[in-house]
């Protein structure tokens, strides 16, 4: 097609006619991929990259606990409060369990509650915010005042009256704070999906006669990803702090199981605090090097995927 | 303006009736009932069946929803099951010191959000602006509970300089100096997160700022950059900043509850978590209850501020 | 060339009777409904087969919402739209969805009418797939066809939106419009936004496209230009209301409405003749079209208007060339006008 190919590199000869800014900064990425320009621009916020590593390490601690740990987390030793030693690289907690190796089990725990309860909540609120926003009307009215009664009270309470009620467990926090965290989720892709089905290429796929689910699934939700991605990891971030706090005031997982919440329960006496810094404070800075390496990744997701951020 | 304000209000009276809806339906799928909690522990189950009867717990749950209202609207909460003290009675006693150590945390909070976070933006990619973002994650990224077993750690323990919880020592009357010191602490950790958060928040809404076509042109024209900055663009990004702290309340109280228990400050945190371990359920409906209210109050405060600023809104 | 003659033999293939479409505007505590904005209000006119409408008029006069209300974008108020003879604003189920896949339309802005998402090749499969169109088999074979005809190669079937120009991702629209072999395509601005050197390419291929394969446009624009050139007739259409329709060539050279004549004058005419006949520009402030009186819309910025086109409607009359205008069609109302 040879007067096919003539035609085109007219249209793209830069100096033949004026392109507005957006046309000649899509022929400047005209060789690269969408993935490959936002892997990109992720690459270039250090912090990001650094968080990201820092992440996949706790990952592996996860998964590899059992072999990494000295010894086995649950086994009462005969010390009781020991400082750290050759046989007890952080010491003991105050019934002899080794707390090195508690604190490799309890990345499983930050890890699974971080994840499991923003999969959940992500899935309640996208379907919630999608049909809102797609149907508006009355629906998406009592949606949303759903939503400001949900939004109106302050999440930690309910958090705390529910699991008083339904009793801590792992299982339990996991469930509940997928259960609450909905509506801000909701309230993000309502907003996305309301601007979006004004756009034309929605519009055309109505022409077309896509169906109504299959708009929603396949042309609306995959552009609210980008959004959604950076608030889950804000998310992951944010559960994980409020897995441990409630582990510390004895409301979330409770031991035996370890978390590194509940590892710093001890810490509320005082002679704890001074004397046996071991217990409390490396598991505190394993939950502000997690939580702060998840934030790190959001921020670099963030400027990575809003088309305003490019500098 | 009035018809929007009145708009608002419509919207927030059904949000306020579902507020109280959803916390009756929690409270009431909690285990355990007054009757049991009060009855005599000998009291066989036909006098407890009488007494439940007596007391309309026998009623269906809209019945018993609309009465719960009715003494409700009358400021009537009830009666603590651990204190056996009216419940409206124990919340005023608890709210002095928690309204008193919120907003002492907000207000440091901001003192230290708002200049850093400008000089941040107007330092853009320098290394104070750096500094200044690594701070602003920190103090999101570590959790309230164990910031304030570090501060117990180094200023009590180590230091020996501040006490370690309280509102006051106790026998000694509680001076003006002791107050303060038994403030310090706890201030300090809330106001660091708030201050994390803002921080970000300031300086992105700065940098928006500097970058408008207005200041471009105020600075082509001459005007030193000092004065560009403090005088025209501060008031612009001062509007979205101050209008948005009635956003922060939910947070600002979740992290309360934590930071009171910490310090075993006397406020409404540490009493939510004393009613939970004392299963004390009256005392429970009335905080969660008291602290919707509070933030729905602040998110209309905040629209409202917000559409006064930005009249774009309004019209909306 | 269509005469009068034949024009009366030919079943149209879209016919519109009194269209309207309101906007309404919600105000207040309780989202009252305060009044509408009547973006199309009492709209006729029909479009034969294998024909070009034009549909020009200012921003905002409803032509866009013409359009969106003829594929089902918008709910019409009130009125008639028969399309291949069969009324497809009161049918429904799915007998109605199959003949609306007949109708399709192309929009001004080539970035937002493209998901960013998908690639060229599932924009263009998934309308053919979930209507299959053809075998399954067949449809990647189709894609290349549908490429071809919009002179696009194979190759970029498998690029982002991005990763093209402005005219070209316009002809991705046209296929993608194509994909369903629809009959009548509603063109919206379909050149507007694009470089003055590339109009005329996508306008060229409009064309082919309609000898190729027998298509009718309704061909909307802002000015006379682009349609002069692709249109068989030209609809002019003034807040809502058409006010003239008549062939390009009778429009260019024999307008009639006062409104015709002011787009003319706006637009660099070829013909001296005309050029030194009347140049009429108007001035004043378009009304808004949510607070309407009653007369002719145009009275307020019509240097003809007397006092008879306050008070009363001018209706779109005439054959060969209708014109909703007093000062064109009533000579004698128009003189009682003059005299009160
Ligand atoms: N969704 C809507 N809700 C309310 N009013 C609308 C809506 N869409 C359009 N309008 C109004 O209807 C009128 C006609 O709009 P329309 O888009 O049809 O004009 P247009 O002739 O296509 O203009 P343009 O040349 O700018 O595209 C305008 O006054 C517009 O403000
Ligand atoms: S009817 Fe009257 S006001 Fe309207 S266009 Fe004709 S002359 Fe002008
Ligand atoms: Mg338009």
């Amino acid at each position: 097609m040879p007067v096919v190919e003539t035609k085109k590199r007219k249209e793209l000869n830069p100096n033949q006619h004026q392109h507005d800014k957006q046309e000649i900064l899509h022929n400047l990425e005209k060789e690269e991929s969408y993935f490959r320009i936002i892997a990109k621009r992720f690459l270039n916020h250090k912090l990001a990259v650094i968080g990201l590593i820092v992440l996949f390490l706790i990952m592996l601690v996860a998964i590899f606990a059992p072999f990494i740990a000295t010894k086995d987390p649950y086994q009462i030793n005969a010390a009781f409060g020991a400082p750290p030693s050759a046989e007890y690289w952080l010491g003991t907690d105050l019934v002899g369990r080794d707390v090195f190796s508690r604190i490799l089990y309890a990345s499983r725990v930050s890890l699974m509650v971080g994840f499991g309860s923003v999969l959940i909540y992500t899935v309640i609120g996208t379907i919630i915010g999608a049909v809102s926003g797609y149907f508006g009307g009355r629906v998406d009215m009592i949606f949303m005042r759903i939503t400001d009664v949900f939004m109106s009270f302050p999440q930690l309470m309910v958090i705390l009256v529910v699991v008083s009620i339904f009793g801590p467990s792992l299982l339990n926090i996991i469930v509940i704070l997928g259960v609450l965290g909905w509506p801000s989720v909701a309230r993000l892709v309502r907003g996305s999906v309301l601007s979006l089905k004004e756009v034309d290429f929605v519009k055309s796929a109505v022409v077309l006669g896509i169906s109504t689910p299959r708009i929603l699934f396949s042309h609306i939700l995959p552009n609210v990803m980008a959004p959604l991605l950076v608030h889950a990891t804000f998310g992951i971030a944010a559960a994980i702090i409020i897995e441990a706090s409630l582990s510390y005031l004895g409301m979330g997982v409770q031991p035996p199981i370890s978390s590194w919440g509940n590892m710093l329960t001890d810490a509320q006496s005082i002679t704890v605090i001074s004397s046996q810094p071991w217990l409390w404070i490396p598991p505190g800075i394993m939950i502000v090097i997690t939580v702060l390496a998840i934030n790190f990744v959001g921020d670099g997701l963030r400027d990575a995927l809003d088309p305003k951020m490019t500098n | 303006m009035a018809s929007y304000i009145m708009r608002r209000l419509l919207i927030a009276i059904p949000v306020l009736i579902g507020v109280t809806i959803f916390n009756f339906i929690i409270i009431n799928m909690a285990p355990g009932n007054p009757v049991e909690m009060f009855v005599n522990p000998d009291a066989t189950p036909a006098q407890i069946e009488l007494e439940k009867e007596r007391m309309g717990l026998n009623d269906p749950m809209v019945i018993q929803y609309f009465r719960w209202m009715n003494s409700l609207l009358h400021g009537d909460l009830g009666y603590s099951y651990s204190t056996y003290e009216p419940v409206t009675q124990v919340l005023l006693e608890r709210m002095g010191p928690t309204l008193l150590l919120m907003g002492l945390a907000l207000f440091f909070g901001l003192l230290i959000a708002i200049p850093i976070g400008i000089l941040s933006a107007t330092k853009q990619y320098s290394k104070l602006d750096y500094a200044t973002t690594g701070f602003s994650f920190l103090g999101i990224s570590i959790p309230h509970f164990f910031l304030g077993l570090g501060a117990i750690y180094i200023f009590s323990v180590q230091l020996q300089l501040l006490p370690t919880g309280g509102m006051m020592t106790l026998g000694s009357g509680g001076g003006f100096v002791d107050r303060v010191e038994h403030l310090i602490l706890p201030v300090f950790v809330l106001a660091t997160g708030i201050a994390g958060k803002k921080i970000r928040y300031v300086r992105a809404s700065m940098l928006d700022v500097l970058g408008q076509d207005y200041l471009r042109t105020a600075r082509a024209k001459g005007l030193r950059e000092f004065v560009v900055t403090n005088k025209h663009a501060l008031k612009n990004a001062l509007i979205p900043i101050i209008t948005v702290i009635g956003l922060e309340i939910p947070l600002l109280i979740g992290g309360a509850v934590i930071t009171e228990q910490v310090f075993q400050w006397p406020g409404m945190g540490l009493l939510t978590i004393q009613s939970i371990m004392s299963r004390d359920y009256p005392t429970l409906m009335a905080i969660n209850l008291l602290t919707a209210v509070i933030v729905l109050v602040a998110n209309f405060a905040t629209d409202i501020l917000y559409s006064v600023a930005d009249p774009r809104i309004k019209n909306n | 060339m269509v005469d009068a003659f034949t024009v009366e033999n030919i079943a149209p293939l879209l016919r519109v009777e009194n269209l309207k479409t309101h906007y309404s505007i919600k105000k207040g505590v309780f989202s009252r409904n305060v009044g509408s904005i009547k973006a199309v209000d009492g709209v006729d006119f029909h479009i034969n087969p294998g024909e070009t409408l034009g549909l020009v008029g200012e921003s905002g006069c409803g032509k866009s919402t013409v359009g969106k209300t003829l594929v089902g974008l918008e709910r019409a108020t009130a009125g008639n739209v028969f399309f291949d003879n069969k009324d497809i604003l009161s049918g429904s189920g799915s007998e109605m969805k199959k003949v609306r896949r007949d109708l399709q339309i192309i929009f001004q802005d080539p970035y937002s009418s493209l998901n960013p998402r998908k690639r060229v090749k599932d924009i263009l499969e998934e309308p053919i797939r979930v209507h299959r169109i053809v075998e399954p088999q067949l449809v990647s074979k189709r894609v290349d066809e549908l490429l071809e005809l919009v002179g696009l190669p194979r190759a970029f079937k498998n690029r982002y939106p991005h990763e093209f120009s402005g005219g070209q991702r316009q002809r991705i629209g046209i296929a993608r419009a194509l994909s369903l072999n629809p009959k009548l395509i509603i063109c919206d601005e379909p050149v507007s936004a694009l470089d003055v050197s590339i109009q005329a390419q996508i306008l060229n291929l409009l064309k082919d496209l309609q000898k190729e394969l027998n298509l009718t446009f309704l061909f909307i624009a802002h000015g006379l230009g682009a349609v002069k050139y692709i249109s068989d007739r030209i609809a002019v259409m003034y807040l809502g209301k058409i006010v003239e329709i008549a062939k390009t060539e009778e429009i260019f050279m024999n307008p009639q409405h006062p409104y015709t004549k002011a787009l003319l004058s706006a637009y660099p005419i070829p013909n001296p003749e005309l050029r030194s006949k009347e140049r009429i520009i108007i001035s004043g402030d378009v009304p808004n079209p949510s607070n309407l009186q009653k007369g002719c819309n145009f009275y307020s910025r019509c240097p003809l208007a007397k006092s008879i086109c306050r008070d009363e409607e001018p209706l779109l009359k005439g054959e060969k060339h209708p014109v909703a205008c007093f000062a064109v069609n009533d000579e004698k109302k128009w003189n009682a006008g003059i005299r009160l």
